[in-house]
């Protein structure tokens, strides 16, 4: 369990913040104006996605035809998809990291500062690239984020940008993740040994190793597509030998790894606050550091359930069915451990906790349908229909998206030095929690119908349930204005913050004043 | 900070380069050999 320090020493509490906006944050160095900043490019493309998000429902709100035609409205789920995995979530949790590893493990900021600002800096070109798509001959890209060939090869101009963009956003990530790694390997305070680190450390540190592992994968795998493409290549064309099928193993085997990039760093989020909340340490913590490795070791050979229906040998569709299954045991381990923890704890219930909560519950439903989608014959009927929709929004908008938020609130009042709007923020949640699911569960209804995925219409059948979703995505996209809204309140003032902000609140950052000041632990805390 | 912290953090400053540079050779080492793989396995 992280451990606690002794005295800060007030000389070490620099604020010599650079004067200048050139200075300040476009060649920046520190660790906090570097977490901000990614923090800032994910609401953006939180709401540019979710305007995405929006035209797919609209045009799904009732059979037909309404507002964009069948290639367009491909691209807007294919572009939603890059938007929210690479644009949002992902910079999200580095900008997270940004903030808080160096301040729980006591180190003084990142321990590669300017190859940090170089990783994020990449990101607004590599994003600015990919949508400028929609404005080229032949659209955006629509062949759906997994970029499957044949089919990719139709993309117009975009082609190149896409796989061009694609290299960048992994590029940026693999720096993001050796910066992680060198930080917390070489950077941690004396006495701050690995078992001692917080959780969001931990989980953090496993999954810069999968970033580390994958992402050249998937590199790899686009670079492939660009020499079958423009150079004569026939990685993935039966025609000169090579084989499509070969590209989904590839991308899955980066695919279902990056699954768990989008969720151990929530899984740390929410290991922090139930402590907090429920004012008890975390119970299992040694557990939870291995269900995590667990969990990180796993996602390696699984990568097949994705493709079942391609056709495998039956003792490969085996293999993937019961190591699939085998998953839900490292993260039986960590719901046990949260509920374990709250558990006779005396439990208060402000918005992080509200969110935490929630993410537990919902990811579990998530995690419950993926368990379904594991077991081969009945994927055989679910594959590519809305049920996998339903499925993997259930992990990643109620769960990533949601333990994100909880992050946000939860050391919101430590990065700005003041305490949010707690109506507003409750009022977020359960507007929240209630369309979220209005949107999403009804699709499990839908795919288990027959809805396929990726269509603009639909058979009448489908016309209610489409409706409900519909509505409910409405709803819960402009209820993330309240989240704007509640954020820029914050930063601009309110009632001032403690330095532990929370009763319960234990860790190296919880001993610094709120707002952190600009330069932390010159001098390394001592840890007990 | 007194000169024996600078001294101290400039020494794992210099091990975390280390780190990086060993971390990012593996990054780079799977794209090559992904790729090369892949084209050899034909």
């Amino acid at each position: 369990m992280s451990s606690t320090a002794t005295a800060i020493h007030d000389h070490d509490l620099h604020d010599d913040k650079p004067v200048g906006f050139w200075r300040r944050w476009v060649i920046t160095t520190n660790h906090k104006d570097i977490g901000t900043l990614y923090l800032i490019f994910a609401l953006v493309m939180f709401f540019v996605g979710g305007a995405f998000a929006m035209v797919v429902r609209a045009e799904l709100f009732q059979p037909g035809l309404q507002f964009v035609d069948p290639q367009l409205f491909n691209s807007f789920t294919t572009m939603h998809a890059l938007v929210m995995i690479f644009g949002a979530v992902m910079p999200a949790f580095v900008g997270l990291a940004n903030w808080m590893v160096p301040m729980m493990v006591g180190a003084p900021d990142m321990a590669l500062p300017r190859m940090n600002n170089w990783s994020f800096w990449i990101l607004p070109f590599a994003f600015m690239m990919l949508l400028s798509t929609f404005f080229m001959d032949g659209g955006a890209p629509a062949g759906g984020w997994t970029m499957y060939p044949p089919l990719i090869f139709q993309t117009g101009d975009a082609f190149p940008f896409l796989i061009f963009s694609v290299h960048l956003m992994g590029l940026s990530s693999i720096m993001g993740a050796i910066n992680i790694i060198a930080t917390i390997m070489n950077l941690r305070a004396p006495g701050m040994t690995l078992l001692k680190m917080p959780l969001f450390a931990w989980t953090w540190l496993i999954t810069a190793y999968l970033l580390i592992a994958v992402m050249p994968v998937l590199a790899g795998a686009v670079t492939m597509l660009l020499t079958d493409n423009y150079f004569g290549t026939t990685f993935f064309d039966a025609a000169g030998g090579g084989d499509p099928v070969l590209f989904q193993h590839i991308f899955w085997f980066f695919g279902h790894p990056e699954v768990y990039i989008l969720i151990l760093p929530a899984f740390g989020i929410v290991s922090q606050i139930i402590p907090t909340f429920a004012r008890k340490r975390l119970f299992g913590y040694e557990a939870m550091v291995y269900a995590t490795a667990s969990i990180g070791f796993l996602s390696f050979i699984v990568w097949a359930h994705h493709m079942f229906t391609v056709g495998m040998p039956l003792a490969g569709q085996l293999f993937f069915m019961f190591v699939t299954m085998l998953i839900a045991v490292p993260t039986g381990v960590k719901v046990f451990n949260w509920v374990a923890t709250m558990w006779r704890g005396a439990m208060t219930f402000e918005t992080p906790m509200l969110f935490a909560l929630a993410f537990v519950i919902q990811f579990t439903i998530g995690g419950f349908s993926g368990l379904m989608l594991a077991i081969v014959p009945a994927d055989f009927q679910y594959h590519d229909s809305y049920f996998v929709v339903a499925h993997f929004h259930y992990v990643l908008m109620p769960g990533a998206i949601f333990a994100i938020i909880a992050g946000v609130y939860y050391w919101l009042p430590k990065w700005t030095g003041y305490m949010y709007n707690e109506f507003w923020g409750k009022t977020h949640f359960w507007l929240s929690t209630i369309f979220v699911n209005i949107t999403f569960f009804p699709q499990h209804f839908l795919g288990l119908a027959g809805m396929p995925r990726r269509i603009p219409d639909y058979a009448l059948q489908f016309a209610d349930f489409n409706m409900m979703s519909s509505i409910g995505a409405f709803g819960f996209g402009a209820t993330q204005l309240i989240f704007l809204g509640v954020v820029i309140a914050c930063v601009r003032g309110g009632e001032r913050a403690t330095a532990r902000v929370w009763e319960g609140a234990e860790g190296l950052e919880w001993t610094l004043p709120s707002p952190a000041p600009y330069h932390t632990f010159s001098t390394p805390p001592e840890v007990r | 900070m007194t000169a024996d912290d600078d001294r101290r953090l400039q020494a794992r400053r210099t091990a975390a380069r280390r780190t990086a540079l060993i971390v990012a050779a593996i990054a780079v080492a799977f794209y090559f050999g992904f790729i090369l793989m892949n084209h050899f396995a034909r």
